[in-house]
């Protein structure tokens, strides 16, 4: 996972981009996750509600404060004082993330006395201090200087987390005019341990950073912690191929499930179970997928129908992983990496919304996940259950054919729906072929027949069912939607 | 085929079978003939020098065209009044935003142009008036819904009388059958549908060219109203080159012009739920309903609309129809099923789009999302789908072409796709007006809960019918997102039995009619497709008879 080193360089190149990002707007539209826009802006229609709930703000605004206070305001509070004082803001897309992901953030800093901070750095540190990455801050607006958007591999544990955010000063004497962050030194050129190469500026990682600029003005700056959770990967099941009409008793029939991690991991060689409560009936391990369903792995499992008619309702289960750190296959601790690149596009997009859209995406490429190409990775991976509801009936002894034809051309309607229901038990159900015919097995009885299809008024009719096989014509009346 | 219907209508007195509207109009003479009322300027006019010619107040010292009657908006309602008051004797200026169509190209495309044609007909008239009065909840006054009742059961013979085939109508096929006169409603449509029906109606309006002349490119602006004599006298408009046209309207002016499917500012005000998009034609912006405001007229059915559920999406913003196959399944922002969504093709159904949490001040269930599988995949568009694309000749479909490119609609997020329900709902969440309410648990509860009641028959949320009831299991799965919105807006100008325009103490405005869109007769409920058209078909009948027997004010 740490595979990544030479991403280093682009990671400053990414920060400068996006220069001139107004990060007051940033940390504005955190509030208002939903503004659209262009002339849709506007719409009342978009929602108001959910910042309440913590959740769909892609942009959350863990800094110390939630604005950057105007200069003049904190020119006044600074007259006396003995240091400048510098605010550091972050702005980080959501608080939790799936282990081993990449979090994207952006640190904005601000000297209350409207210092310029050029040549300046932000430092963010593991809990235990070790550099993860040290970025230079270039102006941003008016009075502040952003690191630009960056993104971090967070652990690849499940956990909570803090990581502070520092601010370094300029090291004395550098020339701060021009604000050229191309002379600092990249932070944790090391990257495939605890990083060694801790930039001069920083020498003071453990507490509040003091020191004096070179115009002989000293900044004080309180840190600012970093504060997310990391979570085992989501992972979902589809279940399908079941008979949609009354399997027989004790009839064999075979079902396809398809499982897949959020984050694009490969699921290959995992088991999934088919449970009927906590009793196991059947397994089968996951294949290596099918370009249709690009990220699925799939399993085909033969299972027997129950002898007893009934509506059945059993489960499929992909096995979730251990989640504690010391249990998890190959789990490397907390070694980040600074990555550049895509994610500073949903950074700094103007929306945060669009932050939101693709931030897995940009960083690796579906369906290989967080693991690498063919492999989990090692990182811990939820419990998967989908239902498997099905229903079991009496053996057939006939068979019911309907055809299905325009009322007027008598053209077969291909995929008409039909459905025989019975007066108690469950539907009988297929779908017509190109020939506009469908057979359906079912035990004799007497039945509502019907057909229906997408812009043909559907039809129905009671019929009786016996052993002799009889073909049923059902025209349909072409009356589309057209209004 | 046309002229020769021409020749029928000429050889009967210009009357013909559509003389069922007679009664009602002499009335409306009449009233025209009353406008005398004093003149609270009548002090400024005897300021005046008495020698000159006298103006009175509110009209200009001079016109830029005449015409007996003069009707803003050129769509059914405009056309088929046009037609009508020209056979009555009376000489007509139609009025329309539209340029002409060229050789190459069908530019002049109200919404009557590119509709689906069908027409609502009542097979009893005392039973259509019922189910009028029922249907707009009594907010139509009865006398209104006679015409309307009457009127119904005589579309397809005056449709024919043009020259069109409208076939012998299906009947009882109203949304409403229960309610009473709800098994009256029956609906016909022409083969060809709108583009058909109005062609037939074009031609109807070419062949009197010695007696509707057509103003194109012109925009109604204002009404020129006598103060003095409070009568509705002309219109302004503004010609394409920007010039202002003072038209004269010697015995009355009717307005015509549609909906306000395309004023988000008198949607925000007036609908029931706010954002819906429209497939109408864009020049549907209310005008017509504001020039009508301005000399006092009274509004009606305001919030009424008859609409379904439609996607939209604003770099499309024209809105499409989309014809679902099953299985589909709708879910609302939170990923949870809220109505008996077997319903939605229904022209009532936006309203359950329409509920509102007060709790979370927000619009649950719009945008809603239509869930569907991968055996519903391709025929996500109805082929039926018509509409207006813009100056085309193919009147046949609106929606982009993208919409039926699967792969194209889904990089755009038109579409939403995911290989497990959960996967899907993680899609949805990326749509910044879902913005994280749907979790994957909620929507993948509610499709195995679905799937449930499918493989049992029995819909024990809502009722949907059994032979609807198809599972959603075959991966992908996709969604669409989709608002109440749809065909058009319902209200406008208030009007009386005959057409009148109305203020808000319930007495006619001089000279002023309405028909069609502008303020139908539609209060809440819709009959059911082929309402609308019906509507201008009667009251552009109505007025058209109404205007031409008005006596010339000069
Ligand atoms: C896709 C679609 C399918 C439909 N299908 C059916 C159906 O099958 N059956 C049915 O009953 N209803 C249907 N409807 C609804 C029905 O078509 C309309 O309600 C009806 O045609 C309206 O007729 P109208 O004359 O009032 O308005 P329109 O036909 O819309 O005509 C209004 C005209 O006024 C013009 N105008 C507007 N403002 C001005 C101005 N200021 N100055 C000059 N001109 C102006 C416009 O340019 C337009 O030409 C459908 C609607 C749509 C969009």
């Amino acid at each position: 996972m740490i595979e990544r080193a030479g991403e280093r360089a682009a990671l400053h190149g990414a920060s400068l981009e996006v220069q001139g990002t107004p990060a007051r707007d940033a940390v504005t539209e955190g509030h208002r996750p939903t503004a659209g826009e262009g002339s849709q802006e506007s719409r009342w229609a978009a929602p108001r509600s959910t910042d309440r709930e913590g959740q769909g703000a892609p942009v959350l605004d863990a800094g110390t404060q939630g604005q950057m206070p105007p200069i003049a305001d904190a020119a006044r509070e600074g007259l006396g004082a003995p240091a400048h004082e510098v605010v550091l803001t972050l702005q980080a897309e959501k608080s939790e993330y799936p282990v081993g992901s990449f979090a994207g953030f952006m640190v904005l800093a601000r000297c209350l006395s409207g210092c310029s901070l050029a040549g300046s750095n932000i430092a963010v540190l593991a809990e235990e201090g070790a550099l993860l990455a040290e970025l230079p801050l270039a102006a941003n607006e008016e009075g502040v200087w952003s690191s630009g958007p960056f993104a971090l591999r967070v652990p690849s544990t499940p956990g909570e987390w803090r990581w502070p955010i520092e601010y370094r000063p300029a090291p004395v004497g550098l020339d701060t005019s021009e604000g050229s962050p191309s002379d600092v030194s990249p932070a944790g050129t090391d990257v495939s341990g605890v990083p060694s190469d801790v930039s001069p500026a920083g020498a003071d990682v453990s507490g509040a950073p003091s020191d004096v600029s070179p115009a002989g003005v000293s900044h004080h700056c309180a840190p600012l912690d970093f504060c997310f959770t990391t979570v085992a990967h989501r992972t979902s099941l589809a279940v399908w191929g079941v008979p949609p009409f009354p399997i027989s008793s004790g009839e064999a029939f075979t079902i396809e499930v398809g499982a897949q991690c959020a984050e694009g991991c490969c699921l290959q060689g995992r088991t999934i179970n088919v449970l009927n409560g906590e009793e196991v009936l059947a397994s089968a391990v996951l294949d290596g997928g099918t370009e249709s369903l690009p990220g699925m792995y799939r399993a085909s499992i033969a299972l027997a129908a129950p002898d007893i008619p009934g509506f059945y309702d059993w489960s499929c289960r992909l096995h979730g992983d251990p989640t504690d750190a010391a249990a998890v296959l190959g789990a490397s601790g907390t070694q980040p990496l600074a990555v550049p690149g895509a994610l500073s596009d949903t950074l700094s997009a103007a929306s945060p919304d669009a932050a939101a859209q693709h931030p897995m995406e940009s960083q690796h490429d579906a369906p290989e996940g967080l693991g690498g190409p063919g492999q989990d990775g090692g990182l811990a991976h939820r419990a998967a259950h989908a239902r498997l509801v099905f229903t079991v009936g009496v053996h057939p002894d006939s068979e019911v054919v309907v055809r299905v034809m325009e009322e007027r051309s008598a053209m077969p309607i291909e995929g008409a729906f039909i459905t025989l229901m019975a007066a108690s038990g469950f539907p009988y159900r297929a779908r017509t072929d190109s020939g506009g015919l469908a057979r359906l097995p079912v035990p004799s009885g007497s039945f509502r027949l019907s057909a229906a299809q997408t812009d043909y008024d559907k039809r129905q009719m009671d019929i009786v069912v016996n052993q002799e096989q009889a073909e049923i014509e059902m025209r349909l009346v072409y009356n589309p939607d057209l209004g | 085929m046309e002229g020769k219907h021409r020749e029928e209508m000429r050889e009967e007195g210009g009357i013909s079978r559509r003389s069922f509207l007679g009664s009602a109009l002499a009335v409306a003479a009449g009233t025209a003939a009353l406008g005398l009322s004093a003149c609270a300027d009548g002090a400024a006019a005897a300021d005046k020098d008495s020698t000159a010619p006298h103006t009175p107040v509110g009209m200009p010292q001079s016109w830029d065209a005449e015409a007996d009657v003069v009707i803003v908006g050129y769509g059914g309602a405009g056309g088929i009044a046009a037609v009508i008051a020209a056979d009555d004797g009376a000489s007509v200026i139609l009025v329309e935003k539209y340029p002409d169509d060229t050789a190459t190209e069908i530019r002049h495309v109200p919404s009557s142009r590119f509709c689906g044609g069908i027409c609502v007909c009542a097979r009893d008239a005392k039973e259509g008036s019922e189910a009028l009065y029922e249907l707009s909840f009594g907010t139509t006054p009865r006398a209104v819904c006679d015409v309307w009742g009457e009127g119904a059961t005589h579309n397809v013979e005056f449709w024919n009388s043009l020259g069109a085939e409208y076939p012998e109508p299906t009947w009882d096929v109203g949304e409403y059958p229960e309610l009473p006169g709800g098994h009256t409603i029956g609906t016909s449509r022409v083969e060809g549908g709108g583009p058909r029906m109005f062609q037939v109606l074009r031609q109807n309006v070419i062949d009197r060219a010695d007696k509707i002349q057509v103003m194109y490119e012109t925009a109604g602006k204002r009404l020129i109203q006598n103060e003095e004599t409070k009568e509705i006298v002309g219109v302004v408009a503004t010609a394409k080159d920007g010039k202002e046209l003072n038209i004269k309207a010697k015995k009355a002016v009717a307005l015509c012009t549609g909906g306000f499917e395309w004023n988000e500012e008198m949607k925000q005000n007036f609908l029931r739920g706010y954002p819906s998009w429209f497939y109408t034609n864009p020049n549907n912006t209310g005008e017509g309903i504001l020039m009508g405001q301005a000399v006092g007229g009274a509004l009606w059915h305001m919030n009424a609309i008859s609409a379904r559920a439609i996607p939209y999406h604003p770099d499309w913003p024209k809105g499409t129809q989309i014809g679902l196959q099953l299985p589909n399944l709708f879910v609302n922002r939170y990923g949870k099923r809220w109505f008996y969504e077997r319903e939605w093709p229904s022209h009532n159904a936006w309203v359950e789009f329409v509920n509102f949490n007060s709790r979370t001040a927000e619009y649950e269930s719009s945008p809603a999302w239509v869930i569907y599988d991968d055996t519903a995949r391709k025929p996500l568009i109805s082929p039926q789908s018509k509409g207006f694309l813009g100056d085309t000749k193919d009147l046949q479909y609106w929606g982009p072409e993208d919409m039926r490119d699967i792969e194209a609609a889904v990089s755009k997020g038109w579409i939403r796709r995911g290989n497990t329900p959960e996967e899907l709902a993680a899609e949805i969440v990326k749509d910044k007006e879902n913005a994280g309410r749907m979790t994957p648990e909620a929507l993948a509860d509610t499709i195995a809960r679905f799937n449930e009641f499918c493989a049992k028959g029995v819909d024990e949320d809502f009722d949907r019918e059994a032979d609807s009831l198809i599972p959603l299991a075959t991966p992908p799965f996709y969604a669409v997102k989709v608002y109440p919105g749809g065909p058009n807006t319902q209200g406008g100008l208030k009007k009386n039995e005959k057409g009148q325009v109305m203020n808000p103490f319930d007495e006619p405005i001089k000279r002023l009619y309405c028909a069609g869109e502008n303020g139908s007769v539609y209060g809440f409920l819709y009959p059911t497709g082929g309402g609308n058209v019906c509507e201008m078909t009667i009251f552009g009948q109505v007025i058209g008879h109404a205007m031409a027997a008005e006596t010339a004010w000069e």
